[in-house]
C-alpha cells in the first residue's frame, strides 16, 4: 500500500527511507524580462535543482516530496516549485525548433488524461541580438493550430532570462508547441527552451532575507513523483542578481494497489493522501493577466473595494468514474504587485443587462443557483453566492455613475429582494463591484437575480455573476502569499466537469501579471 | 528500534532526549558578499566556549554519544540569535585550508577522506552538501581571485569548474564567509579537490568546509524567537544530527549555526533538542 499517512510518512523518515536535495541558482547578475513587458507574468528562472533522485532505489515505486524551503540574498517575490517538462527549443540563428515532448498523460481524478500547463521561455545560452517569436501549440481541450502572442525576445536576453507565453485568446494551458516562428534580430544566436509548467507548490518569499519552510504534506501538496521527474524552480516577480540556496527532503513511498477513495479528502492529511493515491490529483496553473479595470468610487454604492475578474475561465475537465466531484487543496498565488487573489466558482451567470439609452435596457434572464453536493453530503443542496459579483462585460459607456437596481432572491429564497448599486462612470470590461454590501438588510447571498434596471448609461453590457469563493490568497508587494486548504471548516461544493473557474484580483486595477497554482482532488462517490 | 509513532519518538526524548545551548561567539562585522563573491553571506556562529574566532573554531557542544556510529536526530530548534535572518543548524565538515596568498592549486585537503556517507535504507549514501568558504586570515591589498575550483559535484560527478570567485573586497574582513561557485547544473558538493588561485592576495587564507543543513530557525525580527519542530511542523521527521561518516581517517566536524544573507555582527543563541533513536 502507497504511504498515506503522516504517522507513515515520518516512520519511512525514521527508517532512513528518505532523500535530501540541496537547491542552488547561482545567478550572478540580473536576468532580462524575456517577453517584453505586458506580456510576461513573471521573470527568472530561479534555483534550479537537477532530476530527483534517479534511479529509485529497489522498491521504491516514487519519491514523495515532504518540505521545501529556499533562502534568497534578496527580499524577492515566491518560487514556484514545478515539475519541467521540456516541450521543445529554439535555435535563434536558424530559427529551426526542434520538437520535444508533451505534457504527459497521467491519471488525475479518476482517468487517465493528457495534462496540460503553461510555458515557460527561458534562455539557455546568452543572446546576442533577438529574435521575435510566437508558438504555435495544442491548447488544453486538445484543439491544434492555436497562436500564442508574439513575442519579441529582450534584446541581448542573458542566460536563465526566463518568461511564460501569454496564449491565445480563450486558452488556459497548452498541451504540446507543434511550432515556433522567429523572425527579426541582428545576425540573432543564442538558444530558447520552451518549458512545460506542471505545478507542484508556491513556495513564501524571503522577506528580509528570512527564510520560511513550506511542509508541503501539512499544506495539502501530495505528489508521488517517479523517477527522472524534473523538478525546477522558478523565481517569480523578480529579474534582481540574487543567490538562493534552499533544500528539499523526498520520503520514499511504498509500493501496493491504490486505496479506494474516500469522501472526505480535506479533514486530514490523510485523507488527502488516500484521495490523491486512489485518484490523482490534478495540478492547474493559471497565467492570468487581468486588463486594466475601472476603481470602485470610494464613498459610493460601488462594492467598496476595487476588483478585476479574469477575461476567461478555467474549465474543470471531466471526472472520472467513482469520482463524485473534485475540490481544490492547496492554492497558491502570486502578483507583481500588492493585491489579494481569489478562485471563484463561478457557478452562474444569473442575469445580463446590456444598456440601450435612455435608462432602457435589454434584459437576459440567467440561471440560478444550482443546487449541488457538497463533500461528505449525500445529496445535493441549494447553492447560495455568498460572493455574487455585477461584472461589466462590454463596456458601458455614455453615462456618469450609472445607477443599477437588481431584484433578487436571497439567501432564503425570498424573492424580490433588492441591491441598489452606482458604478463608476464608463467602467471597463472586466472591472467588477462586489454586490454583498449592498444587498438589502439582513442579506448575505443571493440565490437568482429576476432582473436589472439602470438608470443612466447608453451602451455596455453588465453580468450578475453568482460566485462561490474557493480560495484565496494575500499577494505581498512584488511577493506572493501560501493558503492551507487541508482541514479548512468549510465544506466546498464539488466542483463538476464544465465549471468555470475565474481568478478576481481585488484591490487593483491595473494589468499586472499573476499566476496561481492549485490542485483539484477528487472526492469518491 | 525505529520509531512508528510520534508517541515513540515523544517517549525516546522524555527517556533519553538532550537539549543542547548553543551560546555562540560574537563575529564582529563581516565583509559582504558582492555577486561575483557568491552573492550571498553567510554568517557562521561557533560555539563561545573555546573558540577563538577565528583560528581556532569549536562547534556547539554535542554530548559524546553523538557519533557517525549513533542514529540521533534533531528534534527542535529554537533559535534568539541576536541578527535577523535565514538560519539553519549545520554540520560542517572541514575538507581543508586555502593559501590565498599564493596561485595555483592552493588547497591543502584535509586528512579525512571524502566523500563522508550515511547509513540510509538504500546502502550508505553520500552526504551533499553546500561549498563553504571561510575567511581564517585577512585579505589585504588585493582582492584575491579564485579561478576555479575542482569539486565531486552531488552525484558525484568529478567536476573542473569554469566559474570564478572574486573576494568582495581588498581587506576582507577574518571570518567573512561565502558560498563558493558551481557550474550551473550543480547544486551542491561531495568534496572539493582543487582551489586555484588566479589573483592571489598580499596576505590571507581560507578554511573550506562541506556545510550540512539540518534544521531551519530563521529570525524574523531582532530580539524575537524562532522555532523548528521536525516532528508536526517543519518537518514530519526528524533529520540525522550525527556526522557522516568519512570514507577514511577522522573528520573534522562541528555543530554550527549558519546564519545566511547577514553580514552584520551576530551571536548566535540557540537551543537545539537531538534525542537518540535505538
Amino acid at each position: 500500500m502507497p504511504v498515506l499517512t503522516v504517522e507513515e510518512a515520518q516512520r519511512q523518515v525514521h527508517e532512513d527511507r528518505c532523500a535530501t536535495r540541496l537547491v542552488d541558482n547561482h545567478i550572478r547578475s540580473t536576468r532580462s524580462s524575456l517577453l517584453g513587458a505586458g506580456a510576461a507574468t513573471v521573470t527568472r528562472n530561479g534555483p534550479t535543482i537537477r532530476a530527483i533522485p534517479n534511479p529509485l532505489p529497489s522498491g521504491v515505486p516514487a519519491y514523495i516530496p515532504e518540505f521545501v524551503e529556499i533562502m534568497s540574498s534578496a527580499a524577492t517575490g515566491p518560487i514556484l516549485l514545478y515539475e519541467a517538462v521540456l516541450l521543445g527549443s529554439l535555435d535563434c540563428a536558424t530559427g529551426t525548433f526542434t520538437d520535444g515532448a508533451a505534457f504527459p498523460t497521467r491519471t488525475a481524478l479518476g482517468s487517465s488524461r493528457q495534462l496540460s500547463g503553461q510555458v515557460v521561455v527561458e534562455c539557455a545560452t546568452d543572446m546576442v541580438s533577438q529574435r521575435t517569436i510566437q508558438v504555435t501549440y495544442v491548447n488544453q481541450d486538445g484543439t491544434g493550430g492555436r497562436s500564442s502572442a508574439s513575442h519579441a525576445i529582450t534584446v541581448n536576453a542573458l542566460k536563465n532570462s526566463t518568461g511564460i507565453l501569454v496564449l491565445q485568446a480563450g486558452d488556459t494551458a497548452v498541451q504540446d508547441i507543434t511550432a515556433v516562428s522567429a523572425s527579426g534580430g541582428t545576425s540573432p544566436t543564442g538558444t530558447l527552451n520552451f518549458w512545460g509548467v506542471i505545478p507542484v507548490a508556491m513556495i513564501p518569499a524571503s522577506f528580509g532575507a528570512a527564510m520560511l519552510t513550506k511542509n508541503l504534506l501539512a499544506e495539502g501538496v501530495i505528489r508521488r513523483l517517479a523517477a527522472g521527474t524534473n523538478l525546477r524552480c522558478l523565481q517569480l516577480n523578480t529579474q534582481a542578481a540574487e543567490r538562493a540556496i534552499g533544500m528539499l527532503r523526498f520520503v520514499h513511498d511504498t509500493a501496493g494497489s491504490a486505496p479506494t477513495g474516500n469522501k472526505r479528502p480535506l479533514d486530514s492529511v490523510g485523507n488527502l493522501m488516500v484521495n490523491q493515491a486512489a485518484f490523482g490529483e490534478l495540478a492547474v496553473g493559471l497565467n492570468v493577466r487581468h486588463t486594466p479595470a475601472t476603481t470602485a468610487t470610494v464613498g459610493a454604492t460601488s462594492g467598496l473595494q476595487t476588483a478585476q475578474v479574469w477575461d476567461r475561465d478555467y474549465v474543470v475537465p471531466s471526472l472520472g468514474a467513482g469520482v463524485d466531484g473534485a475540490v481544490i487543496s492547496s492554492y497558491g498565488g502570486s502578483a507583481s504587485a500588492t493585491t489579494e487573489q481569489v478562485l471563484v466558482w463561478r457557478a452562474a451567470v444569473c442575469a445580463a443587462m446590456t444598456f440601450t439609452g435612455g435608462g432602457n435596457r435589454t434584459y437576459v434572464q440567467g440561471a440560478a443557483m444550482p443546487s449541488r453536493k457538497h463533500y461528505s453530503r449525500a445529496s445535493a443542496e441549494q447553492t447560495v453566492s455568498r460572493m455574487p459579483i455585477l461584472r461589466v462585460s462590454a463596456a458601458v459607456g455614455g453615462a456618469s455613475t450609472p445607477t443599477i437596481t437588481i431584484s433578487y432572491t436571497n439567501q432564503d429564497g425570498v424573492s424580490g429582494r433588492t441591491c441598489v448599486m452606482t458604478i463608476p462612470s464608463n467602467p471597463a470590461a472586466n472591472s467588477a463591484f462586489f454586490m454583498l454590501p449592498h444587498l438589502q438588510a439582513g442579506d448575505s447571498g443571493i440565490i437568482s437575480v429576476e432582473d436589472m434596471v439602470p438608470s443612466g448609461g447608453s451602451t455596455g453590457t453588465l453580468e450578475v455573476w453568482g460566485c462561490v469563493d474557493l480560495g484565496a490568497d494575500v499577494c505581498f508587494s512584488s511577493g506572493g502569499g501560501q493558503n492551507v486548504q487541508v482541514a479548512t471548516p468549510s465544506e466546498q461544493p464539488l466542483l463538476q466537469a464544465g465549471d468555470a473557474l475565474n481568478v478576481v484580483r481585488v484591490n487593483a486595477a491595473t494589468s499586472v501579471g499573476s499566476f496561481c497554482c492549485f490542485d483539484l482532488i477528487g472526492v469518491a462517490a | 528500534m525505529t520509531w512508528a509513532t510520534a508517541d515513540d519518538v515523544l517517549k525516546a526524548d522524555r527517556q533519553r532526549g538532550v537539549t543542547v545551548p548553543m551560546n555562540g561567539a560574537a563575529t564582529g562585522n563581516l565583509t559582504s558578499a558582492s555577486v561575483n563573491s557568491g552573492g550571498m553571506s553567510m554568517n557562521v556562529l561557533f560555539n563561545n566556549f573555546g573558540t577563538t574566532l577565528w583560528s581556532s573554531l569549536k562547534g556547539f557542544p554535542l554530548p559524546p554519544a553523538v557519533t557517525d556510529q549513533q542514529d540521533w536526530r534533531a528534534l527542535w530548534l529554537k533559535n534568539a540569535s541576536t541578527r535577523a535572518g535565514a538560519y539553519w543548524a549545520a554540520l560542517l565538515y572541514k575538507i581543508g585550508d586555502v593559501n590565498l596568498a599564493a596561485s595555483g592549486q592552493q588547497l591543502t585537503h584535509h586528512a579525512a577522506g571524502f566523500p563522508i556517507t550515511r547509513s540510509m535504507a538504500a546502502g550508505n549514501t553520500e552526504v551533499r552538501g553546500f561549498p563553504l568558504i571561510l575567511t581564517t586570515t585577512a585579505t589585504s591589498t588585493t582582492a584575491p581571485v579564485i579561478g576555479n575550483i575542482k569539486y565531486r559535484n552531488g552525484d558525484g560527478n568529478i567536476v573542473t569548474g569554469t566559474q570564478s570567485f572574486t573576494y568582495p573586497a581588498t581587506n576582507t574582513v577574518v571570518g567573512s564567509s561565502y558560498l563558493l561557485s558551481l557550474e550551473d547544473e550543480d547544486e551542491s558538493i561531495q568534496d572539493i579537490t582543487e582551489v586555484n588561485i588566479a589573483t592571489p592576495s598580499s596576505a590571507g587564507s581560507a578554511a573550506v568546509y562541506l556545510a550540512e543543513p539540518i534544521l531551519p530557525a530563521s529570525v524574523f525580527m531582532a530580539g524575537s524567537v524562532s522555532q523548528a519542530d521536525a516532528l508536526r511542523g517543519a518537518r514530519f521527521g526528524l533529520p540525522r544530527i550525527n556526522p557522516a561518516t568519512p570514507a577514511s581517517g577522522t573528520l573534522d566536524w562541528q555543530l554550527a549555526l549558519m546564519c545566511c544573507g547577514v553580514a552584520s555582527t551576530n551571536t548566535g543563541t540557540a537551543l537545539l533538542r537531538i534525542v537518540p533513536q535505538t
